[in-house]
Parts: C-alpha cells; structure tokens; sequence
C-alpha cells in the first residue's frame, strides 16, 4: 500500500524533471518578427524569456512503462470494503432517522470534491426560467458567458473567452461536444430540451487528469434524467415579444417492468438580435430536435442506457470584410445549415459491494455548412471505466478510451478566392488512445482525503500527452475544510491551427499602407506541441449552518507553448487580376507564454424555507509574455476576452398561493480595448432577469418573465477574429407554460 | 449612464425582495425526492424483515420481485438503491405493472398513490396470495399491510398484522417493533 503510494508519488515528481532535462535550446521564432522603433526592445525582452522558456520534448518512454506498471498493479490490488454513501446502504434503524427537510441545497458532491466545482440543478434550472445552456451557466461564479449573436456564445472560465474557447471542454452525457475544428464548442447545435437536464455540473480548473486534454481551464458536463424520472406526457410553449418560440414534448413509460423510455421533441425558432454596424438582424436561429432514451435495469446490477439524438436547423450569420480592391466593407449573411446527430449506449455493472465498471461508446456526426466553410465531423468513441475500493479504504479508477474523429472541410465558394479558408490536408483522420487511473486515498479517519491520478493520451499530432494531477482536502470539522490541487494539463492543438491558409485581419488592421491594403495570411504552423498549463490552485469552503454555504477558490496557471499568430517574413506584394495587395505572413506556432491568476467566490444562503439567495464573485488577471504578434491577433487566436470582474446575485423565492418569484443580477466588467482600427471596445454591462412562475396544481406551470430587462450596453462581445459580427443583445419578456404528468 | 441602470436595476430588485418578503408566509417544504428515496430503501429493506412462505419462489435461486401498481413514483431512484443493495439474501428484481391485469408473479407489490384502485378489485386479484401490499395514501390499511406515513419530518409506516397475517406472510419483531402503529 505504501509502496504504491511512494511510486505514484515518485513518478508524479520524477517527470517534471525528466523534461526538464529533455528540454532543449531551440528559439523561438521570432527572428522573423518586423523590428521597428516601438516594438525593438520588446523583441529582445522576449528572446530573452524565451531562451528561459523553451520548448519541452513530450514525455519519455520510461515515464510511460512506469505508468503502464502502476496500473498493472492497481488492478491487481484486493478488492475489499467498498463504502457508499447511498441510503441502500443503511440499516433500518438508521433509515428510520433520515430527515425528509433538505435544509441545504448543496449536494454532498460539491462540498467534498477537491475541485472548484458548481452544480446547477433542474430545480435551478426550471426557476431561472433560462431557456438556454449558456444563459443557464451564467449563474456559475467565475464562468464568463457573453452573448455574440442569437445564437453564438463565448463561454470560458480563467480566462481565454471567446467563440472558440478552446480551453473548455463541454461534455452531454459522457459525449463530447468540443469541435476539433476549431477547438471550441458550438453552442447553437447544443440546443438540448433543458426540461430533462438533470444537472449541470461546472468543474472551474483543469481536469484533464480525468478528462484529457482540452479540459484545461474546465468542464462543463450536462447530465440528462434517467428515462424512469420523465414519465408521462409532458409539453412546454415558450413566447417572446420578439417572436422567439420554444415548443417541445416529450412522453415517457414502461417498455417493460424494467426498461422505462422517453421520446421528445424540441423546435427552437430564435429571434434576430439587431446588428452592431447595420440595420437589419442576420443572426435569427431555428432548430428542431427529436431524440429518446431508455435506461434498462437487467439482473438487478447492470444497468443499460441507449439514447439519441438527431437535430437539424439554420443558424444566421453574418460576416464582414473588405474586398481587396475596395474601402469598403461588405458584409455577406447567411443562414448557416447546422445538423447532426448521434447515439449513445453505455453498460454499467455493479461486480460486487466494493467494485463498479461501465463501458460506453458513441458516434457522433455533426455538419455545419457556415459563410466561410463547409464542415463534417463524424466521432465515434469507446469508454471503459473501472473502480474498486481496497480494504485500506483506497479507491482506484481507471479507465481506456479510443476515440476516432474525421473531420471533412470544404472551403465555400461565395466569397471572393482571396477570403476562402482552405485546409490541407481536407480531410483530417485522427486516432486518440487514452488511459487514466486515478486513486482517492482517505486518512485521519476520513477528514482528509488524496486524489492522485493521471492521464495518457497519444494523438496523430503531438503523440504523447501526460496530465497528472495531485489533489488533496482536509476537513477541519463539519463546517470548514480546505482543498489544494497541482495539475499539468494541455491543449492539443486544432485543424484550423495544424491544417489551416486563410486570409483574414482585414478590418482592423492599419488600413493603408503603401497606399495598399494589407492582409494577414494564416498559414498553419509545422510540428505545433500541444499547450500546456500548470494550474495550482486552493479552496476553502465554509458552511456555519445550514442554511449558508461559502465557497472560495483562488488559482494561479502558468500557460507554455501557447499557440499564436507568429509573423513569419516580410509583407509582400501581391497582385490578383486588377487588385494589388499587401500581405502579412503570420504562421501557427507554440510562441506564447503566459500566466493567469484570480480568485472565485461563491455563497449560497437559504434566508428563509421559502427564500434562497446566491451569489458570486470572481476576479481575473491575465498577463501574456508574448508580443510575437500584434494584440489583436493574440486576442483572436489565443488569449481571448475576458472581464476581469464578475459578479451575480440571483434570488429564488417560493410565495404563498403556489406561485416563485426568481429574480437575477448579473454584472460584467468591460472587455479590453483592442486598440486598434475601428474597434469600440465593450463597456461594463448589468443584466437583469426575472421570471415569476405559478403553479396551479402538480402539473401545469405558467411563467412570466424578462431577460435583460435594464439593458445597460448591447453589446456583450466583440466581433470575432474571424470577421463574425456582433449583434445587440436586447431586452425581452417571455411567457411560457409547461405541462409535466 | 451603466452605474444608472445598475441602480436602478438594483434598488427594483431590492424593493421586489421587501415586497416579497411582507406579502409571503413561512411554510415548511418537505424534499419529494428525499421521501421517494427514502421510501424505496424501505422497500428493499421489508424483503428482509417479512417471510414468504417457500412454495412463493420457483427454486433456491428464484428472484424476490418488488412490483409497482399504477403510476411510478420513485423512477429511477429504486432501481439506482435496488443496484446497491447487497444486503439481501436473494436477488431483487424491480417491475412495474400498469395496472391490476398485468399483475404476475411478486413478494412486494407497493401501489402507486397515483392509482385510483377499486378496493375490491385489488383484494380479488391479490387475494390471499403471499403478497406484502405496500401503499402510501391516507386509509390504504384498509386493503394492505404496510402504509407510508410521514411524521417529525422522517418516513414511517403503519401495519395492518390481519392483512399480511392472511396473506401468509410472517413479519419480523423488529419490523414490528419499529413500525409507528400496528393495527389488527
């Protein structure tokens, strides 16, 4: 037992400084940055934190055959006293003592993970009257939520906000919803019928040891209610005044006495949000939705869940460029075809009182057919999972995954040739090989607890990539404890990074020089390494009573090998037809480094039984050590926006004759200033919600109710690097009426 | 001009909050969730405390079946406590019935306070075979043996010993002992 430990503890300390040693003195490319008066010095400065920072060779073989070893010993481990905190667990008499009031509504879950963790439930869901995942999570302290258009989003926690938030990974019921195109999710295709949201939870941090790479900055994951919870007919009508319509249905049985199913459908027609710099909305949304699920109980231990998914829709958009030959900016709107679908099926088997294993596998195809690019992606994975608890009380998991993508491209052909993203190669096929183990080890009779684990992955680009995280919580006595994590995380890089040429920057560059118009020309970057983030973090949670529950998270990251937009020679001159131009080469490349640091503060006050407050504070500070490339481009690629203020309040509150008033503050601070060509920056914003709800009977609910009622500035989010334009986010009043049997 | 609104915004949501606080009144809420949970660890736990008479079970290894009459209330909450439930002698396994014709075999048969049975129906299909009814709505001792209650915030149930008595079934002390009213 010991000796495991020392060897999990070795290895966890001996890699760092195995690459260390492995590190060698390549510089960075920024010889072919352009010097000029301003930026001279900062060239130097940075060579100099380069020579410091340079890149690392991935992990050795011998770390690996190390791990190989102590999985190989884990599961050779006995398998003995497995406890559970479950209520099948108890003896009568202990039952007979269960209290059926839940003065508290934080879960268990959230006050022993030592994580930064934030459950939302279907009951704070329903009450919020949210009527999207993204509109759901801005509730979650330090989670930045910014609206683009109707039906874009840039959701990221620590930092690196943007469409494509590459840092986070958004996982529906154990199936990943990341794009590898351009690292991020796409929000408008998640269009899920929130009313079989179980819960979503909000890991802030990284948890790439469980979750792989990608999961650096956090991990959202939405979990949906087992077919058995949604019985029975159920419907909901949504109506804005801005001609916004939800409708679904959904109904629910017994295929048998042991496999209950659901059905459901969901049409989501979005109102346009006006445009920032034009008259007109091309961002108006529409989506309909059909899937099921079945959950089969099977010899008392195996449990079987099928279900799926399939959606089809229009997302608008719009795009502005300027043309190589003119000085003014055209804007081309489209509305986009977006459809996928996919099916799940997962097994988990109950093998004794001290041991558990589940196998899920899935294929996933999504198609987006956007202004500026065709993309098809077809997914399909496989999951194994297996834990067991030894006598000494430590419990192992462990787990191997396969997981296969390809990813198909099409450059459009409605802009002009010079504006199309062309990938090389045009069809990208990747295979993803991981293994994870993990062990939790309880000492001091249970007040503290160690999570040591890791993750390997091997992927076609950067081949290997090790994730450990070393995690501990102390519990002082019921009210307080404290939680300390390390973790090594990383990002690995995207199609549009490895595959991508495209030409873009155009509107807010220097407009002219020479009496020409400049270009930025993306060209993807040659043997990219993955990102790669050192995250230490420490927590304290606080609940005196039971009616209040505090909870503090304060972080520190260290980013290497930052992907970016290196210049890689000099402008040039270029002529096509009648229309000469200059262009600006920028290249891919792990140039950036970078630090983050903040801290999250979250409360959770039941006031009265009928009366429940919640409230969050974050504060984020960002400094990159990189000027390899103007701070637009680093904005665009890498660093995103971030406020570096946020905070919330939101009340829910049960009045008498059966009706809830649930009302939300939220406030952002502004986004910075890009500084450069016509950007206008984005002011601090309050938004306000409300949604009153009435209850007559168990299963009719009609709610009223605004969103962004006051609104203070319009704007949530800047206009993206990739020329997709920001719309105002408006104020509206909605009334929707639910039925569940 | 945004410190305004946030004003503004705020003392709306501030007066909201007072207004709402002199007009509601204080009620206990009592968790459903917490109850079902706590009544489907019930339900497995009676397969220990009650005895079917041997000729009920085909063989040795012939599962004891936890039925559901009418409407589920518990979902996937009893099958979930069912998974991990290891203290039982014999297999468990969970059905659900529609209603009173799809009845087969079963040792706990809990009815759905959702249905809106005929007494006499339940009694004829039931008959005396050695079935442990279980019910959770005001009078249902008058055709069953165990009824969920709710008392000092914590579940609790009544017993009818006449009813499982003719039904064949021998119920612990302990049960018995810990039940908040047996009735004959």
């Amino acid at each position: 037992m010991n000796g495991l430990l020392a060897l999990a503890v070795h290895l966890t300390m001996a890699i760092p400084g195995r690459l260390k040693r492995y590190r060698n003195e390549k510089l960075l490319p920024y010889r072919h940055m352009l010097p000029t008066k301003e930026n001279k010095t900062e060239i130097e400065s940075i060579n100099a934190v380069a020579a410091k920072q340079s890149p690392r060779m991935p992990l050795s073989f011998a770390g690996l055959i190390e791990l190989c070893l102590l999985a190989a010993l884990c599961t050779a481990w006995p398998i003995l006293g497995y406890a559970q905190s479950n209520l099948a667990i108890l003896s009568l008499d202990e039952l007979l003592e269960e209290e059926v009031v839940s003065a508290s509504k934080i879960s268990g879950k959230a006050i022993n993970t030592p994580a930064a963790i934030h459950i939302i439930s279907q009951e704070d869901i329903r009450r919020s009257g949210v009527n999207s995942v993204p509109d759901a999570l801005r509730a979650v302290p330090g989670v930045h939520v910014y609206q683009i258009d109707a039906n874009k989003w840039a959701i990221s926690s620590r930092g690196f906000a943007s469409r494509f938030a590459n840092k986070m990974l958004v996982m529906i019921d154990g199936r990943t919803v990341y794009s590898p195109l351009f690292s991020g999710v796409y929000w408008d295709a998640q269009d899920i019928r929130l009313e079989d949201v179980e819960r979503i939870e909000v890991i802030r941090g990284p948890g790439g040891a469980l979750w792989g790479a990608n999961a650096v900055n956090g991990v959202i994951n939405i979990l949906t209610k087992d077919a058995a919870d949604t019985q029975g007919p159920s419907a909901s009508v949504e109506l804005d005044n801005r001609d916004t319509a939800i409708l679904s249905a959904g109904y629910g049985g017994w295929l048998s006495g042991r496999t209950a199913y659901r059905v459901y459908g969901k049409f989501t027609d979005r109102a346009g949000l006006p445009a920032v710099f034009a008259d007109g909305s091309f961002d108006e949304a529409h989506q309909t939705r059909i899937g099921f699920r079945t959950d089969s109980t099977i010899h008392a231990h195996d449990k079987l869940t099928f279900q799926g998914e399939f959606y089809d829709g229009k997302s608008g958009q719009s795009v502005e460029y300027l043309a190589p030959d003119s000085a003014v900016s055209h804007i081309e709107s489209r509305d986009a075809p977006v459809s996928g679908g996919n099916l799940l099926a997962r097994w988990t088997r109950i093998l004794s009182s001290e041991s558990e294993m589940s196998l899920q596998v899935y294929l996933d195809q999504t198609e987006r057919e956007e202004l500026l690019i065709n993309d098809k992606l077809k997914t399909a994975d496989i999951d194994f999972q297996y834990g067991f608890t030894t006598d000494y009380g430590l419990h192992i998991l462990w787990g191997a995954g396969y997981r296969y993508t390809r990813d198909e491209t099409v450059a459009r052909e409605t802009l002009p040739d010079v504006f199309s993203y062309n990938f090389y190669p045009r069809i990208r096929e990747d295979d993803l090989y991981s293994g994870f183990v993990q062990g939790r080890m309880p000492f001091a009779e249970g007040r503290g607890e160690l999570t040591i684990g890791t993750k390997v992955e091997h992927n076609d680009v950067t081949h290997f990539e090790w994730q450990p995280s070393l995690r501990a919580i102390w519990h002082f006595n019921d009210a307080h404890s404290v939680w300390a994590a390390i973790s090594r995380s990383v990002r690995s890089p995207s199609r549009i990074e490895l595959d991508a040429n495209l030409n873009l920057g155009l509107i807010r560059l220097p407009p002219q020089l020479l009496g020409l118009r400049t270009f930025v020309r993306f060209s993807p970057g040659e043997s990219l390494e993955s990102e790669v983030e050192r995250s230490y973090e420490l927590g304290y949670r606080v609940r005196p009573t039971d009616a209040f529950y505090f909870d503090a998270a304060a972080f520190y990251n260290y980013y290497d090998d930052l992907i970016n937009g290196i210049p890689d020679g000099d402008v040039f001159l270029e002529e096509t037809g009648d229309s000469r131009f200059l262009v600006l080469p920028i290249t891919a490349g792990n140039g950036m480094n970078g630090e983050t640091y903040g801290l999250e503060l979250s409360a959770n006050w039941s006031v009265k039984e009928w009366w429940r407050l919640t409230g969050g504070f974050s504060w984020l500070e960002y400094n990159a050590l990189d000027m390899g490339a103007s701070r637009e481009a680093r904005q665009g690629f890498s660093e995103g926006q971030n406020a570096r203020h946020l905070f919330s309040l939101v009340s829910f509150m049960d009045l008498p004759n059966d009706f809830e008033l649930n009302a939300s503050v939220y406030y952002a601070d502004s986004l910075p200033e890009l500084g450069a060509g016509n950007d206008v920056g984005v002011g601090s914003k309050v938004r306000f919600d409300f949604s009153l709800q009435y209850h007559p009977g168990n299963n009719w609910i009609l709610a009223i109710g605004g969103r962004n009622v006051f609104r203070s500035d319009v704007r949530e989010f800047k206009d993206t690097m990739d020329g997709i334009r920001a719309s105002e986010v408006q104020e509206m009043f909605y009334s929707k009426l639910s039925y569940r049997f | 001009m945004q410190s305004a609104f946030f004003n503004r915004a705020f003392i709306l949501f501030l007066a909201g909050c007072v207004l709402s606080l002199a007009s509601a009144a204080c009620f206990a809420q009592v968790d459903e969730d917490r109850v079902r949970a706590i009544q489907s660890a019930f339900l497995l736990q009676f397969s220990n405390y009650v005895t079917w008479p041997e000729a009920s079970f085909s063989d040795e290894d012939a599962a004891l079946v936890i039925g559901i009459l009418g409407r589920d209330p518990f979902g996937s909450v009893l099958d979930n406590t069912a998974r991990t439930f290891t203290s039982s002698k014999r297999r468990l396994e969970i059905r659900r019935y529609k209603n009173l014709d799809d009845l087969g075999q079963v040792h706990i048969l809990f009815v759905s306070p959702f249905l809106e049975f005929d007494k006499k129906a339940l009694a004829a299909a039931v008959g005396a075979s050695p079935v442990l009814l279980v019910g959770n709505a005001p009078g249902f001792l008058e055709s069953g043996s165990v009824n969920f209650i709710l008392r000092d915030k914590k579940v609790r149930f009544d017993i009818n010993r006449s009813k499982y008595q003719r039904a064949g079934l021998r119920v612990s002390a302990k049960l018995l002992s810990v039940a908040n009213r047996v009735v004959e």
